[in-house]
């Protein structure tokens, strides 16, 4: 008699220990934070310089519309002790302030200027393109592949 | 004066300044009585030259680009989370379990 209720009940409701809650690919219900769309970001911005070292871990993002920073971190073969350092670079009326630990700062200019133009320049249309899905030209949607 | 061909060229509106005074019709035609330009006339000519050559050689400014590409940035950041919200919002009126 149990065995006929527990089958009677299964049909009406189904087994519990079957149902599974699958959440769509898109993630429809999943916020995205600034941080994790400034950790998408980095992917990108990290590999524009070329291939980082094995060992180091590189990032570089713009942190507001006036500053963009470069962070690098690794181990120091000798002394095997983990290294890092921040650069920021602040759009100032002056120039491009570049400041570093230390309290070292400096107006940026020549072939550093214009690495950082192309930079930011090749980070703005990668974002777009694959983090945004947005052409960096016209600034409409890109068509979903 | 470089060249008679583009004075007196208002480069604002496309077309002579000094149509309607004459002056301008007169040098077309080639009007032998016309008076030799004045000397203010010749300095203004030269200053507006000189700013329109500075202007088709000014390059952009580094730091404004740098600056149009942080704007851009976030912009798309803003626009992304804010679409993001509404998905949210539109997803659990429609959600239902999947079994």
């Amino acid at each position: 008699m149990a065995n006929v209720l527990k089958k009677a009940l299964s049909l009406l409701v189904g087994d519990p220990s079957q149902v599974k809650l699958t959440m769509p690919k898109s993630r429809p219900l999943k916020k995205l934070t600034e941080r994790e769309l400034l950790q998408l970001e980095s992917e990108i911005g990290a590999k524009l310089f070329g291939e980082v070292p094995a060992g180091h871990r590189r990032e570089f993002f713009c942190l507001d519309e006036k500053t963009w920073i470069w962070y690098e971190e690794w181990v120091d073969p000798k002394t095997k002790k983990r290294q890092q350092t921040t650069t920021r670079y602040e759009v100032h009326e002056k120039g491009i302030l570049k400041v570093m630990e230390g309290a070292r700062y400096m107006f940026i200019q020549g072939a550093e200027l214009d690495n950082l133009v192309l930079a930011t320049r090749m980070y703005y249309e990668q974002v777009a393109r694959h983090v945004y899905k947005t052409d960096p030209y016209t600034g409409q949607k890109l068509a979903q592949g | 004066m470089k060249s008679n061909e583009n004075y007196p060229f208002n480069p604002e509106v496309g077309q002579p300044a000094e149509l309607t005074d004459g002056t301008w019709a007169d040098f077309q035609k080639g009007n032998p009585n016309q008076k030799p330009l004045d000397k203010a006339r010749q300095n203004e000519a030269l200053a507006r030259e000189a700013v329109a050559a500075a202007k088709e050689k000014e390059q952009p400014d580094p730091k404004e680009f740098i600056h149009s590409f942080g704007r851009g940035i976030i912009r798309m950041r803003v626009i992304k989370q804010q679409e993001t919200l509404e998905h949210d919002s539109r997803s659990w009126d429609t959600f239902e379990p999947t079994r």
